[in-house]
């Protein structure tokens, strides 16, 4: 008998569906960069990794589950998700998501009171999100993926390129 | 107008069936988990009954799979572990106990995903070393080598 997740992987031909739940992010303004994958996040895809997920689990009994760099606050509260990008990538708070010669920029999105999502930018200004368990797309500007699933952009942080770890 | 009185081994059988019914359903050994102002009861169910040891019944297969796939088509588009576990058809699927534990298997064989929560509760077994947090692929293997090596013996002494 198959499992669950083949069944559902061979009904939507895994990295050809349209990851329908964004309402803004339409035709045109996105590109499909991989398939799905629950090997990383974009919390880890924000940070350069695909090899695992990261996220601040606030009980013991699961953190074992994600990745969090120590030091960082294990809460799921924006000032984490701040110091954890401080620690790992030298990240500090910037004013705009402008594309700037030499910076690289990384998003936060918070629903309610709770971070959601992170977006990485590209070289070229456009920005880099892993969709949770589906896929990784390159798409023009952080509005593409706010919405009812992810709530919207809270905090822009920044880093030198020379400086990147 | 004259009542029939069942037999003793009619009495005895439907006990038994009751008995069965009321095990089938128990979730032993509760667990509670508060994260702010949510708490959640879990459990296993290890009193699987005697004609379900050799195969996962059918009902529970349906159910898991019915639950498993409101799980993923939820929670793919999501980061958040929290949201993640905490999803209702998530924690039905801990309801349904222990012999829910060869499906699971099956589906971190085919795509690592957000089960370990699930088989450390129904298992009380943690495989995966330290260093491995947030690795799914190598938390994986990681169960998917003890369920090798020890899943026949666990599946014994919990009576599947």
């Amino acid at each position: 008998m198959p499992s669950v997740i083949s069944t559902i992987l061979a009904k939507i031909e895994a990295g050809k569906d349209l990851p329908d739940e964004f309402e803004n992010l339409l035709p045109g303004t996105y590109e499909i960069k991989s398939e799905w994958t629950g090997v990383y996040n974009c919390i880890a895809f924000a940070a350069n990794e695909t090899h695992r997920k990261w996220w601040p689990v606030p009980f013991d009994e699961g953190r074992k589950d994600r990745y969090w760099p120590e030091g960082a606050p294990r809460t799921e509260k924006l000032k984490s998700f701040v110091r954890a990008f401080e620690i790992c990538g030298g990240y500090r708070p910037c004013d705009d998501d402008q594309l700037e010669n030499g910076i690289e920029k990384v998003a936060i999105f918070m629903r309610g009171s709770k971070p959601t999502h992170m977006a990485r930018q590209l070289l070229d200004g456009k920005w880099v999100s892993k969709l949770g368990d589906k896929q990784d797309i390159h798409h023009n500007s952080l509005h593409e993926v706010e919405g009812r699933i992810y709530g919207t952009v809270v905090r822009i942080l920044c880093r030198d390129v020379v400086s990147a770890t | 107008m004259p009542v029939s009185t069942p037999s003793t081994e009619a009495v005895q059988a439907r006990v038994t069936v009751a008995d069965t019914q009321v095990a089938e359903h128990r979730v032993t050994r509760p667990s509670t988990l508060s994260f702010g102002d949510v708490t959640v009861t879990f459990g296993s169910n290890p009193q699987a009954s005697p004609a379900s040891r050799s195969e996962i019944p059918t009902e529970i297969r349906r159910q898991f799979s019915e639950m498993a796939e409101r799980w993923y088509l939820d929670t793919m588009p999501l980061s958040s572990y929290v949201e993640r576990i905490l999803h209702p058809a998530y924690q039905k699927i801990l309801v349904l106990g222990k012999r829910t534990v060869p499906l699971i298997m099956d589906e971190i064989r085919d795509m690592p995903n957000d089960w370990f929560w699930a088989l450390r509760m129904l298992t009380d077994v943690d495989p995966v070393e330290a260093g491995d947090a947030g690795n799914m692929q190598a938390m994986a293997n990681a169960w998917l080598r003890w369920w090798e090596v020890s899943g026949p013996e666990w599946q014994q002494r919990n009576g599947l």
